[in-house]
């Protein structure tokens, strides 16, 4: 069974034949949260605020639930370090795995949800505190953990929350071996992240210890941001880095004859759709297998592939092709993206719309130097405000397509966190095939004070729009119910759905205008929709008198027999079989005249 | 119904200087016949209801109604109108021939209209009449009947569309510029008297009936404004709504859509195509059986991460999320929040107020000025119908001259945008850290850059600097534009039917030049950037990263995994099912045996510590000859088959093409030579033939040459070979080692 929203994230639908390649098989995301358990982490705040170790519990929560909705084959993990307790295989102290790395599932999130409405002194008493750990082997433990886990984890990243920026201040050793390992964990192909909190009037200073644990790829090197005060910074933060992003493909991108530079086509915007369900044994629950076969309705002989054909009929003619041909008419050449030229941002039309966009990083991994090529090209793009065309061709069995690379510089917001990356987006351009002619007829058009009063509307009616504020509706309500089912809850949580106007907001901050815009535009008594004055054709009930007159002068018989039948409307043909009393089915022309042909014995 | 289809003539010269050309280039006519055969096409594979009516003028026979031995000579109708088919299609690919004799095209674009109004008359539906003239105009005529063609055009409203001359530089008598000539083919020809009094009158005519004109070398992306209709205008109404209070009755029109194919492929049954296929999907345990599992005995369930939920019926019902259709506004917002990269979906689509409601015209034409004025959009909840879930979209004002719209392009939801992040690059100073700094280009390099854009724009104003005065917009060329490019796929599918519909039994069609041709650079720019390419070259460093190590995907998880986990790995379970447990456990294979050939060839050349494929290659080679070779009959061919299967892969896969290539060359011959003929068969069936470019890039083979090389002998024994084939497919269904009684005629 196929995995379903971002779990597919890496892979491209019409990628088929690209599975093979090692790049595009979608592995598995393996996440752990390390959690500093010491004393100040639980401090809360004045105003019953959260503790920072409450902040990381719910953050660790959201991120469960966002994996199980997102990509539910990733593993997670938690780890505590700095309590009394220990629970670890090595038995090092005051390090304690809460949870194993495993797949997400409703057990874990429970337990969460119980230790985040503990209090402080509930933890001491069944964890304490101890500062007396060594963080070596904490990030140890975490990388055993790792490498125990029995599934295959293509991506590795522990998150490090704490808010002391300097936990072994006394002892160079520990100092000094924290660092060993954590350039150990880089070697290996760990990430390590810094999730810094910040205390209430103090500051965070990366530079005292941290600094030197971080070791990030190139390719991902931005400036560290600054400390989480709030929940939804923190896990903003968390969000932004907890899949490993993964390119689609890497290919190459051809400026001329000999000169290409590689480059990671990302995507980072795609319908994330509601998963099927699969099918249980109704008696033990298990999950079943589905296998799929092709047979001969004559003889329910069951084919194999190679007894197959692929075939196409027009005008009566089949035509047929092997399976081999049909790909290899789609086939042509090398993938990769090849410069046809540059036009200006400004013919990049805004309804040149037809499938979602991609976005192009360097690959340093497949042409070296190929970095500094890019970020000339694209300087230079931005500032003379053009967009290269290329031929796309994703896979070598893919057509190509043509696309507008269109620049795109680096956003931060104020905390730092990047926004939108910089690199360029791969805009897919439409072919004459995919314009529809849209006849629009000649309207009336509004006068200044009309638009005027819009104007004032839209002022009033003004907002930050952001998709991140939207979540989908139908997504939400299914995972909500699924959530409740999983959790044995009473009732599935409560669902605001945002994609409803805020009639009230609205109405209070323009009520007025709309009103008076009311007024300016429509005519007195103006009903929307409502059926305006129209031809004497049009109107259902004259239309239905012709109809009926129509019916009564014909003589169906008659017609049948001289075969007039087909000259008739569906229409009449309908309220000639229901005044006869013909036993009829089908709805479409064809049918009908059969079915009055045969009644009356007429071939 | 609506009056939407089309009739079209086409109106082709096959006179003399239609078929003037240099050595080795193609004519006029041979472009004209490529270009009609197109513009048929794609009405026979869209399975338009259009009709075309096909006109020959300078055929020496004359077959047309209006002739009469003085005038409306050397004009035949080759097929009159009716509904484009593969019969049309046969007809202009071997009835369009060039001749001799030279006609009239006035005369000809006489009969092309009366054609059209007669064969149309009395026949429901056609909304639109469109005549194509392709000639170069070599030939005479007389402007006698002018003011007649003219006012036939326009009384008919008929659309003239031209291909043939460049008709752009109206300026003949500008005495700086050599001599006026037309391109036709990409070919500069001097035009002669003759054709520079035909485009006097051409354009003459084309201005009174406000028609257009294009070159042979734009024929194609013509073609595009031949065939926009055939997908009717459906609207989807609903009323736009700013709170309860405001609501617009509007009509939305989609403007861009991804095109799908009309049909798709059908599976059928290769030995007898007219049989019907049906196909099944069973349900089974998890046991060692397999055991099937009844609809009745199942239940729909869900997983919630590594927990599965089960759910009945009634509990889906509902957790279903219910909504009405609507399109209702959420708020205005800056278009800066609205990005262009966010778009969702497959299309855009055109708003406008529903049709004769002047009420609802004013007040969405007074939103969308608004919008434009104060450059701001809506954000709007879109509900299609009552099945569809909730969409989020933005709508953008959009002003033409002669018409007012809003631009609806989907959203996407926060569940559908992944934030990832990226290292930052050194664009600007405040962008640059000492750890990109390292990637910073120079200012030469900045430089070569600006040079290649410059040279490489798609949208010059065309011909000399000096022709300033002329409005710059209209004069501007733009390469590519999207609306005059065709899908090469789908022109390269409509081809392939054709061709396999026509010739069942020949390979695939080679792609058309014209359509190869626009998925290069234009020739100009690429001649024109050249210098600049090579100074990239030169200034930038870029290094291709060895192909053994560009496949590191696998090698780097396989040792990072190694590292921390050593020995305690899972048996990976890739594509070849022969390794596994058994693999790591077997002892050092250093031979290819005639047991388990392919398991051992798989192991020698997956040991790890040295490339051993040369030496595995060979010994596989020999096992497989010598196994054919020792077969009873073809008692032992399926192993073989197998083994040379396994080397084949392998050898794509281990990018060594050569080796298999250069065995496959004389193996062939061995298998003709010691009579296995049937065996080589086989090979060919199973497309074990050389590997070619295609599958492998180290491959010095070109398709064409491993098509040749498996094509040479299959025609001769075509009816064996079939058979063959089919049997071939049973072996692999069943069991092989109970095949071995099968031994070919």
């Amino acid at each position: 069974m196929a995995d379903f929203g971002f779990a597919r994230y890496g892979e491209d639908e019409e990628n088929e034949e690209d599975e093979s390649d090692p790049q595009n098989r979608a592995g598995r995301d393996g996440l752990i949260f390390l959690i500093d358990c010491s004393k100040s982490m639980f401090d809360e705040g004045d105003d019953d605020e959260d503790s920072h170790f409450q902040l990381c519990l719910k953050c660790a929560k959201t991120t469960l639930q966002n994996k199980i909705i997102s990509s539910d084959k990733d593993l997670m993990g938690i780890v505590f370090f700095g309590t009394e307790k220990s629970s670890n295989p090595s038995d090092f102290k005051h390090i304690f795995i809460y949870q194993e790395l495993d797949q997400p599932g409703a057990p874990r999130i429970l337990s969460l949800e119980d230790m985040t409405e503990e209090d402080a002194k509930t933890f001491s008493k069944e964890y304490g505190h101890n500062t007396g750990f060594a963080l070596h082997e904490a990030l140890w433990t975490c990388q055993n953990m790792f490498s125990n886990s029995s599934q295959k984890v293509s991506s590795k990243r522990v998150m490090l929350f704490t808010n002391n920026d300097n936990p072994h201040v006394s002892s160079q050793q520990l100092q000094r071996q924290a660092r060993t390992k954590a350039s150990d964990l880089s070697e290996t192909g760990i990430d390590l992240e810094l999730m810094h909190l910040q205390k209430a009037g103090e500051s965070f200073d990366v530079s005292k210890f941290y600094k030197d644990l971080l070791f990030t790829s190139d390719d991902e090197l931005t400036d560290l941001p600054d400390p989480a005060e709030r929940m939804d910074e923190l896990l903003n933060r968390v969000r932004t880095k907890d899949h490993k992003k993964r390119a689609l493909r890497r290919i190459k991108l051809s400026l001329g004859e000999g000169l290409s530079l590689g480059v990671g086509v990302y995507g980072l915007v795609r319908s994330c759709p509601k998963p099927y369900g699969v099918k249980l044994n109704r008696e033990t629950n298990e999950e079943l297998k589905s296998h799929y076969k092709t047979y001969l309705k004559d003889t329910g002989e069951v084919l194999m592939p190679q007894d197959l054909k692929k075939a196409q009929t027009y005008g009566g003619c089949r035509i047929l092709f092997e399976d081999d041909e049909v790909t290899e008419i789609k086939r042509f050449g090398e993938s990769g993206l090849k410069l046809m030229g540059f036009k200006p941002c400004s013919k990049l039309k805004k309804y040149y719309h037809v499938k979602p966009a991609q976005f192009l990083y360097p690959d340093e991994s497949t042409v070296i130097g190929s970095t500094t090529l890019f970020t000339a090209l694209l300087k230079k793009c931005l500032e003379r405000d053009v967009f290269a065309l290329c031929r796309y061709i994703p896979g070598k069995n893919m057509e190509p397509r043509f696309v507008a690379l269109l620049p795109q510089a680096e956003e931060v917001d104020d905390h730092k966190v990047q926004v939108t990356p910089p690199g360029f987006h791969v805009i897919f351009m439409p072919f004459a095939d995919d314009f529809r002619k849209v006849k629009l007829e000649d309207a009336p058009r509004a006068n200044k004070d009309q638009i005027d009063k819009a104007k004032e509307l839209v002022k009033k009616l003004q907002f930050k729009f952001s998709s991140e504020s939207f979540e989908n509706p139908v997504l939400q309500k299914y995972w909500r119910n699924i959530e409740a089912l999983a959790l044995d809850r009473d009732a599935p949580e409560e669902m605001t759905d945002y994609t409803m106007p805020n009639e009230k907001g609205m109405e209070k901050r323009a009520g007025k205008i709309i009103q008076e815009f009311k007024d300016l535009v429509f005519p007195d008594g103006y009903e929307p929709g409502a059926k305006r004055k129209a031809p004497a054709s049009a109107d259902p009930v004259a239309k239905k008198a012709k109809l009926e007159g129509a019916v009564a002068l014909l003589d169906v018989k008659k017609e049948a027999q001289e075969g007039r039948l087909g000259k008739l409307t569906v229409a009449v043909l309908k309220e000639l079989i229901k005044r006869e009393g013909i036993p009829a089915s089908g709805s479409k022309k064809a049918d009908l005249v059969d079915c009055i042909n045969s009644y009356y014995g007429v071939s | 119904m609506a009056a939407n289809k089309e009739a079209i003539a086409i109106v082709v010269d096959v006179g003399p200087s239609m078929n003037q050309a240099p050595e080795g280039e193609t004519t006029a006519l041979q472009t004209a016949i490529e270009a009609i055969t197109m513009i048929v096409q794609r009405k026979v594979f869209a399975e338009s209801k259009d009709e075309v009516a096909v006109i020959l003028f300078g055929t020496a026979d004359t077959d047309n109604p209006l002739a009469n031995d003085e005038s409306y000579e050397n004009i035949t109708i080759l097929r009159p109108l009716g509904i484009a088919d593969f019969d049309l299609l046969n007809l202009i690919q071997n009835d369009i021939q060039p001749s001799n004799m030279s006609a009239d095209y006035l005369d000809a674009l006489v009969v092309g209209i009366d054609h059209l109004v007669n064969a149309t008359q009395g026949k429901k539906g056609f909304g639109f009449k469109r005549l194509i003239l392709m000639s170069d105009l070599g030939g005479e005529f007389g402007d006698d009947q002018i003011d007649t063609i003219i006012n036939g055009i326009k009384g008919t409203g008929t659309e003239l569309n031209v291909i043939g001359p460049s008709l752009d530089d109206e300026d003949d008598n500008d005495s700086e510029k050599p001599g006026p000539s037309t391109i036709s083919n990409g070919h500069r020809k001097e035009r002669t008297a003759q054709q520079r009094a035909g485009e006097a009158m051409l354009r003459h005519i084309l201005q009174e009936v406000d028609g257009e004109c294009y070159s042979f070398s734009e024929a194609l992306p013509a073609l595009s404004s031949f065939q926009s209709r055939q997908i009717k205008q459906t609207a989807w109404k609903c009323q736009l709504e700013i709170t309860s209070g405001i609501r617009i009755p509007i009509c939305s029109y989609a403007k861009l859509k991804d095109f799908k194919l009309k049909q798709s492929w059908k599976r059928v049954y290769a030995k007898e195509p007219s049989e019907e296929v049906g196909t099944l999907r069973t349900y089974h345990m998890n046991d060692e059986e397999e055991t099937e599992v009844d609809r009745e005995d199942m239940i729909e369930g869900h997983r919630y991460g590594n927990t599965l939920v089960p759910m009945s019926e009634d509990d889906k019902a509902n957790m279903k999320y219910k909504a009405e259709k609507c399109f209702k506004i959420l708020g205005f917002t800056k278009p800066e929040n609205v990005k262009r990269s966010h778009y969702l979906g497959d299309g855009s689509s055109f708003v406008v107020a529903d049709k004769g409601d002047e009420a609802a015209a004013v007040a969405l034409s007074s939103l969308v000025q608004a919008l434009y004025e104060t450059n701001m959009v809506a954000i709007v909840r879109k509900v299609y119908n009552a099945a569809s879930g909730p969409k989020l979209g933005c709508l953008i004002p959009h002003i033409k001259a002669d018409y007012e719209c809003l631009l609806y392009v989907e959203l996407p939801f926060m569940e559908d945008v992944r934030q990832f992040t990226f290292g930052s690059l050194p664009i600007t100073k405040d962008n640059i850290s000492t750890a990109n700094s390292k990637f910073a280009p120079s200012d030469k390099q900045l430089d070569a850059v600006d040079k290649l854009i410059t040279t490489m724009d798609l949208c010059q104003s065309q011909g000399d600097e000096e022709e300033e005065d002329k409005d710059e917009e209209e004069e501007q060329t733009e390469y590519l534009k999207a609306k005059s490019t065709f899908n090469p796929h789908f022109q390269r599918l409509y081809q392939c039917l054709q061709h396999r519909g026509l010739n069942p039994d020949e390979p695939l069609a080679e792609l058309s030049p014209l359509v190869a041709n626009y998925l290069e650079p234009p020739q100009e720019i690429l001649s024109r950037c050249e210098e600049h390419l090579e100074r990239l070259n030169k200034v930038f460093k870029l290094e291709v990263v060895k192909k053994k190590e560009e496949k590191t995907g696998e090698n780097q998880f396989k040792e990072s995994d190694e590292g921390e986990a050593g020995k305690a790995k899972k048996p990976r379970l890739d594509d070849d099912l022969e390794g596994g447990m058994a693999d790591i456990t077997r002892a050092k294979v250093t031979e290819v045996g005639t047991v388990t050939p392919v398991e051992d060839f798989v192991a020698f050349i997956n040991q790890k510590d040295e490339d051993k494929f040369e030496e595995a290659s060979q010994q596989m080679q020999k096992r497989v000859e010598q196994i054919v070779l020792d077969s009873f009959g073809a008692q032992f061919y399926p192993k073989a088959m197998d083994c040379l299967q396994a080397l084949r892969k392998h050898s794509i896969k281990k990018s060594e093409p050569g080796l298999y290539n250069t065995f496959m060359k004389k193996f062939k011959d061995v298998l003709i030579a010691k009579g296995r003929r049937d065996f080589w068969e086989q090979v060919v069936a199973e497309n074990q033939g050389l590997i070619s470019k295609m599958e492998s890039e180290e491959s010095t083979v070109s398709n064409e040459e491993a098509k040749q090389f498996v094509s040479e002998e299959e025609e001769k024994d075509e009816e064996e070979d079939k058979q063959d084939e089919g049997d071939d497919a049973d072996d692999l269904v069943s069991n092989r080692d109970i095949t071995l009684i099968f031994v070919p005629p």
